[in-house]
């Protein structure tokens, strides 16, 4: 059992790109994601957690002994750097053996352990090789055998897959799920790639200038978004944002945007006021094509992805661009008036003066009231 | 119609398909730039070889010869040349311990120095210091004073400490100028490696202490051959300071030993020089030889891979 939880940890470093008050709590065997842009504060977190950055207020606690002062050697934590990190001046193989002979492991068990893990990463031929010798894609796989062969308490990793080219890094990102799972190790990733939180994590923390803003399973992250923040950052192509303008109207609100105008139930809403400018936000797969009472729009530019299309819109009305995501076969010429609608998903409102999500529809529920 | 062509001749001929000159042309240029620059680096390799070549013709010709300056002596006999001024600096005078004193002198110095170097310059790349740009700008001032200039200020030092005619004066000064120069050499090849190593080390197990030993030194492997090496030919070839403090014969080093044995009472024995200076240069030749590959490593700073 290796549960790992963090109060209310901080990291001050007097320009505002530190660390203002995290807490988790994650849980054994979890993988777990931080997800944030660059400056977010995730990387610190991950080296408060690793000991390699001191923390300045706040606790760190695995299971249930407190480790928030312990220097990195005495944490048995493994972790997995962006560069790799392998000692360029030692072959594969003494890179493996390194964290072993501290341990004062005996030489026969070493063995062992590096015939065992270099067959279950592949690397069995390459033992012999200097890091400058080998290829990306094997530097990985050695810095994550590296990291596995001592059986540690916690796997920190921090955007592991970030200097390998796109093939690559889609079937390392398999691979690093299948081996977290064998292994059973919790896991703490560090990531700005979206792809890579919705597709490995079993929990996702989105963190936006050193605090937490959002946490929970990726599905939901995407679905529910608590901000305009997580809204726009997570998901590619990015989420459409449009402006609107919601008013009431006895008990119902009314939203108008791009000429385009729907009836909301107040209780959909959290509004303190009668009328209010909001941004209206939809994912590029909610969109689908209406013959009346959409958003009126000409298509400017189609990328054909093969099998998918992405089709870019510019909105009649003021011109701001939408994209839609779709497999449909309807395809239009380049220039061609259209109507399009968010009647496929979720469609989000934000304030206009705040990052405050206040309202989710499900466009489905809204063909036949359109007005 | 007419403008046109009015336009295509005065235009300039940067066009490939206006242009007046044929391929071969260009070709002929770039034949004739590189003939040009091959003999313009002839010249130079000679420049620079001749005075090499002049030293070792000298030290091998007997005392006559070097009377006698011509086109002959540039190109003498080899029947006329002789080993006798390498037999006389080996047998006549005690060249083995002049270059056991040098050796030890200049190794305790340049080793104490760079030891030193490396302790200061990885704590200047790696550790949080109050008034670190101002220290490395210091030095890097102090640098750029010649050593001679401060001879007169360390005899006084010294002789004061009664360390005249001892060595640990000697070595307090080499080491102290291999430390300025050092520091600031491994400092800049510290911060080109970055820190995951010494991270990974520390998560590996290791204390801060034993990855700096156990990661970074290995990794600096070629940036302290080179300041080795660097920092052991300035005391080597040092003789302001060491002609100042050191006057007992059995101390001395090749360099006053070097001025002792030409210095003869009619005049320079020009045979003898060169054939001593050859043989102090040979060390130095030998080291260079053997840890090139780090040098050139070192010159350009790059990061070993």
């Amino acid at each position: 059992m290796v549960r790992l939880r963090l109060e209310n940890v901080v990291k001050d470093y007097g320009n505002g790109m530190g660390v203002e008050g995290v807490s988790l709590e994650i849980e054994d065997g979890e993988f777990f994601v931080i997800l944030g842009p660059s400056g977010s504060g995730k990387t610190t977190t991950l080296r408060m957690i690793a000991g390699l950055e001191t923390v300045d207020s706040g606790r760190i606690f695995v299971d249930n002994t407190e480790i928030t002062d312990f220097p990195p050697n005495w944490k048995n934590m493994a972790m997995v750097f962006q560069n790799y990190a392998l000692y360029p001046f030692l072959s594969v193989r003494q890179n493996l053996e390194f964290p072993l002979k501290k341990r004062k492991v005996k030489k026969e068990e070493i063995d062992i352990k590096i015939e065992k893990i270099s067959k279950t990463l592949g690397i069995t031929e390459i033992l012999d090789s200097k890091p400058g010798q080998i290829s990306g894609g094997q530097r990985q796989r050695v810095a994550l055998g590296r990291a596995l062969i001592r059986e540690p308490l916690l796997f920190l990793m921090d955007e592991p897959l970030s200097n390998l080219d796109a093939k690559l890094r889609t079937s390392m990102r398999a691979e690093l799920k299948r081996l977290q799972k064998e292994f059973a190790i919790t896991t703490v990733y560090v990531t700005h790639d979206q792809i890579e939180a919705m597709t490995l994590a079993d929990r996702v923390a989105v963190m936006n200038k050193g605090r937490i803003v959002q946490l929970g399973k990726p599905d939901d992250i995407y679905n529910n978004p608590n901000s305009y923040f997580v809204a726009t950052f997570v998901g590619d192509p990015q989420m459409n944002i449009l402006k609107g303008r919601l008013e009431k109207q006895g008990k119902k609100f009314s939203l108008t945007f791009s000429g385009c105008s729907i009836s909301i139930d107040s209780s959909d809403i959290q509004a303190d006021s009668n009328s209010l400018d909001v941004r209206v936000g939809f994912r590029p797969e909610a969109i689908t094509r209406v013959d009346s009472n959409g958003i009126s729009a000409r298509i400017s530019v189609i990328q054909d992805l093969g099998n998918r299309r992405l089709e870019h819109y510019s909105v009649s009305e003021d011109g701001s661009e939408v994209i839609r995501y779709t497999a449909d076969d309807n395809t239009s010429s380049i220039g061609a008036p259209v109507q399009i609608f968010p009647g496929e998903g979720y469609i989000y409102l934000f304030r206009e003066d705040s990052d405050k999500l206040i309202g989710r529809i499900d466009g489905r529920s809204l063909r036949d009231f359109r007005s | 119609m007419e403008k046109y062509q009015l336009d295509s001749k005065s235009g300039s001929n940067l066009t490939v398909l206006e242009s007046t000159f044929k391929n071969s042309y260009f070709r002929r240029i770039r034949l004739l730039k590189r003939l040009l620059s091959h003999i313009f680096l002839i010249l130079v390799s000679v420049f620079a070889v001749f005075p090499v070549y002049y030293i070792v013709i000298t030290s091998l010709s007997p005392i006559p010869a070097l009377i006698d300056v011509s086109a002959k002596s540039i190109l003498p006999a080899i029947s006329t040349l002789t080993l006798a001024n390498y037999r006389q600096i080996i047998y006549d005078y005690p060249f083995g311990t002049w270059l056991k004193n040098t050796l030890f002198l200049t190794g305790t110095s340049t080793v104490l120095g760079v030891m030193l170097a490396l302790t200061s310059g990885i704590a200047m790349s790696r550790m949080l210091i109050p008034g670190k740009k101002a220290l490395l700008y210091m030095m890097l001032i102090i640098s750029t004073f010649p050593f001679v200039i401060m001879v007169i200020p360390f005899y006084f030092m010294f002789s004061s400490l009664h360390l005249v005619n001892s060595y640990v004066g000697l070595i307090i000064a080499y080491s102290a100028g291999a430390v300025i120069f050092s520091s600031w050499l491994i400092k800049n090849y510290a911060d080109s490696i970055p820190r995951d190593y010494e991270e990974a080390a520390q998560l590996d197990g290791y204390s801060r202490t034993g990855a700096l030993f156990r990661v970074l030194l290995p990794i600096a492997k070629p940036v302290i051959i080179f300041a080795l090496i660097i920092s052991f030919i300035g005391p080597y070839t040092d003789y302001a300071l060491v002609s100042v403090l050191i006057d007992k014969p059995h101390l001395y080093t090749l360099t006053i030993g070097m001025y002792s044995v030409v210095d003869g009472t009619l005049g320079m024995n020009y045979g003898t020089f060169s054939a001593f200076a050859l043989l102090m240069g040979l060390p130095i030749f030998i080291i260079f030889f053997v840890f090139q590959r780090y040098l050139s490593s070192g010159f350009s700073l790059s990061m070993y891979k």
